[in-house]
């Protein structure tokens, strides 16, 4: 305990005191330059929920999360599945899959806002040389589409980490245990049912945990995509709680939807080590 | 904005907190870090025979230029007082709101800054900024033009010096005026959406007109069409003007464009930098933008051969004017010394080779009669319409109230509701900030 105090002291002192601060800041009248008035009770709260676009940025985060977190575990599985196959040429196909975490999400975003510019953008010239109608279509101009397409490039940054975890997983089921289950005379279904995945399950929930956590306070994608237009449609709560500071220089509000963004990720970690918790239990039987 | 965000690294969640937690929850350790490396900086730096002072000045980067110009400014300066050193930051525009305002918060602030002119009321109100008005002479003053030195005054004070200052005009490629018959260039809107038609007509991907619809600057194109026609930012009777009959009237002007399909498409999807590279790239007839557009179609659009005329009107002359401000922070310890280096880059020498460099309209009286700028057809129709210009208001809360009205925007430009619908929603939503913050 002696030996450990000043790593828990630094701890606290690092990442305590600015959550502290932020909650200090939510209940205080803040100025646009960060100092701190009059105590201000809940006032920022109320004002956070009875701004429409701060409901609708909280439900498009939901969205945002659910489609991105999903789709990349989707994805990610049978990837991982193929890439722990032994195959000529597997070495090449790991490091493609793993080549877009070494870019900055900042970059990635930039690059893929000019893929679909609707008059200089590659992805249009690519559909229009294959006889599409699609010489000048406006991809960001709508908002579904828009938001379709981000939560698309959203899936892509995260499938390296993702396969990386779930190849870590399979990589360590034992060869022997197929084995045995060939002697037995299973089928690949059966093999991938009965040992594949109740082995994996842990390593998926370990993904799913870290990239929900990631994916939910994600901001260069849509920042640089669409800056949460048209009209806040694929604004989600970190862009919004953005603009509420440096651009309205609302930074009690700011804060306020800050510690509500934190409260939502407290519920999600608390829920989840309930759930695993119970399962545990379940297994310990 | 640095640093992938989903990888199981210290970065990512660093990345985010550095960005936004860390000014939401005001680091003090990093406030500290920075002050004490400044004043090591500072120690190291006072070495000299003399006891002189740091000024230190961050400017906005309107180019690759605009560094260099400043800090070859400083070298002159300093060489000519050598009680006084000034150091030159510069930063790029979307980053200068962000770090004022962290700065300020953090006591790091620098003693002198560049910075949208839309942003000083909030700074002033906010005790941010020092009052200039004794500080500088009044014959240094009067060497302004009055209508950009007014801009810069509120309750009473002069918060800051227009450091640049630009109006608007009609950009028009005169090749496809010719492809199309048009004699001469539109002075009405009516003749706009005429000409649009027939440059849209031509085909091979080429758009009548640009309007734009998304990021910086898409309230200001939706005013050239309201104040010319005859519509205010805010009405006779201290409320938002809107929602006015001219304000719905305007914004049809633009609908009927949109609807004919004599702009580009996607009109919710394009900011000004969309519109300006399409112009660039010969694909559009026309489009509304400032005299920085010269710089980059001599740049990007050297086969464009283009004119520059007056923005078209339905009953009234007019043009959106925009300056940006350069202030003494309040916190600074060096006021006098600050004025002083000021006062040096606004001599009438110094702001002719910045107007050269950058293109903005003089803010000096004795610029104005430069051949520069009165001789040249790329800028002097920007030096004729300065009389002109109109300019956003200069209220604390004005970034909430174009927004309001941006989202709006985008939602009448998209057609799903009407002009009179949307518009009524972002006057209400400005009244309410007015009301809120009387």
């Amino acid at each position: 305990m002696i030996l450990i105090a000043p790593c828990l002291l630094l701890s606290v002192a690092v990442i305590g005191y600015p959550i502290f601060d932020v909650i200090r800041m939510s209940l205080f009248d803040v100025s646009r330059t960060g100092m701190v008035r009059e105590f201000a009770g809940l006032t920022n709260f109320v004002k956070a929920f009875a701004d429409p676009v701060f409901l609708q940025a909280a439900r498009q985060t939901f969205v945002w999360t659910v489609c991105v977190v999903g789709g990349t575990l989707l994805v990610s599985v049978p990837i991982a599945l193929i890439l722990n196959e032994d195959f000529y040429g597997r070495t090449i196909a790991r490091t493609i899959v793993l080549l877009p975490w070494a870019i900055s999400l900042a970059m990635t975003a930039v690059v893929w806002r000019y893929v679909v510019n609707g008059d200089f953008g590659t992805l249009n010239m690519t559909l229009a040389a294959l006889g599409l109608p699609f010489e000048n279509y406006p991809w960001l101009a709508d908002a579904r589409m828009a938001f379709v397409i981000e939560i698309m490039v959203g899936i892509l940054v995260s499938v390296p980490f993702t396969v990386t975890i779930l190849l870590g997983g399979l990589t360590s089921i034992p060869e022997s245990l197929y084995e045995a289950s060939a002697i037995d005379g299973a089928s690949s279904t059966k093999k991938f049912y009965y040992i594949t995945m109740p082995l994996l399950w842990p390593f998926m929930q370990i993904a799913l945990v870290l990239n929900v956590i990631y994916v939910f306070n994600s901001f260069p994608i849509i920042w640089i995509m669409t800056n949460g237009g048209p009209a806040n449609r694929t604004d989600i709560l970190i862009t919004y709680v953005y603009k509420q500071a440096f651009a309205f220089g609302k930074l009690g509000n700011a804060a306020a939807g800050s510690v509500v963004m934190f409260a939502m990720l407290l519920v999600f970690a608390v829920v989840y080590l309930f759930l695993t918790k119970a399962q545990g239990a379940r297994n310990d039987v | 904005m640095t640093a992938a965000v989903f990888s199981f690294q210290m970065a990512v969640s660093f990345d985010i907190h550095s960005t936004i937690w860390e000014v939401l929850m005001g680091n003090r350790f990093l406030a500290a870090l920075v002050i004490s490396t400044a004043t090591a900086a500072a120690l190291l730096h006072s070495g000299s025979a003399w006891a002189t002072d740091t000024v230190r000045v961050r400017v906005a980067e309107y180019s690759a230029k605009t560094g260099p110009f400043f800090q070859e400014l400083a070298k002159k300066f300093n060489a000519a007082n050598p009680d006084i050193e000034v150091q030159i930051e510069h930063l790029p525009w979307p980053e200068m709101q962000q770090q004022l305002v962290s700065d300020i918060s953090a006591g790091t602030a620098p003693d002198v800054s560049h910075m949208a002119t839309r942003w000083m009321a909030g700074f002033a109100k906010d005790g941010a900024l020092a009052p200039i008005e004794d500080l500088m002479s009044p014959a240094f003053a009067d060497t302004f033009v009055p209508t950009y030195l007014d801009l810069q005054k509120q309750d009473g004070h002069t918060w800051g010096l227009p450091i640049a200052a630009s109006a608007r005009g009609l950009f028009y490629n005169k090749k496809l005026f010719d492809k199309a018959g048009i004699a001469k260039p539109p002075t009405t809107w009516d003749e706009t959406f005429e000409a649009a038609k027939k440059i849209a007509a031509l085909g091979d991907g080429v758009y009548g007109i640009g309007v734009q619809g998304r990021d910086l600057d898409t309230e200001g194109y939706w005013f050239y069409s309201l104040w010319t026609h005859g519509g205010s930012i805010l009405g006779p009777d201290g409320k938002s003007g809107f929602a006015s009959p001219e304000a719905v009237l305007a914004t049809n002007n633009y609908l009927r464009m949109i609807k004919a399909s004599v702009t580009q498409p996607g009109v919710t999807g394009a900011s000004r930098e969309d519109l300006q590279n399409l112009f660039a790239a010969g694909k559009m007839g026309m489009v509304l933008s400032g005299p920085w557009f010269n710089a980059q179609l001599a740049e990007q659009g050297k086969d464009v051969e283009y004119g520059i005329n007056r923005i078209p009107v339905a009953t009234t002359e007019a043009t959106y004017g925009v300056t940006d401000t350069i202030a003494v922070l309040e916190s600074s310890k060096v006021k006098p010394q600050a004025m002083k280096f000021l006062e040096f880059i606004f001599n009438k020498e110094n702001r002719l080779e910045f107007g050269k460099l950058e293109g903005f309209v003089p803010v000096l009286k004795a610029e104005s009669t430069e051949p520069f700028f009165t001789e040249n057809p790329k800028m002097s129709v920007f030096l004729e319409m300065g009389p002109l210009a109109k300019f956003a208001p200069l209220f604390p809360r004005w970034e909430e109230m174009a927004d309001g009205l941006k989202t709006e925007l985008s939602r009448i430009y998209s057609g799903e509701v009407s002009a009179e619908e949307g518009l009524k929603q972002a006057a209400a939503k400005m009244d309410a900030i007015l009301a809120e913050d009387q």
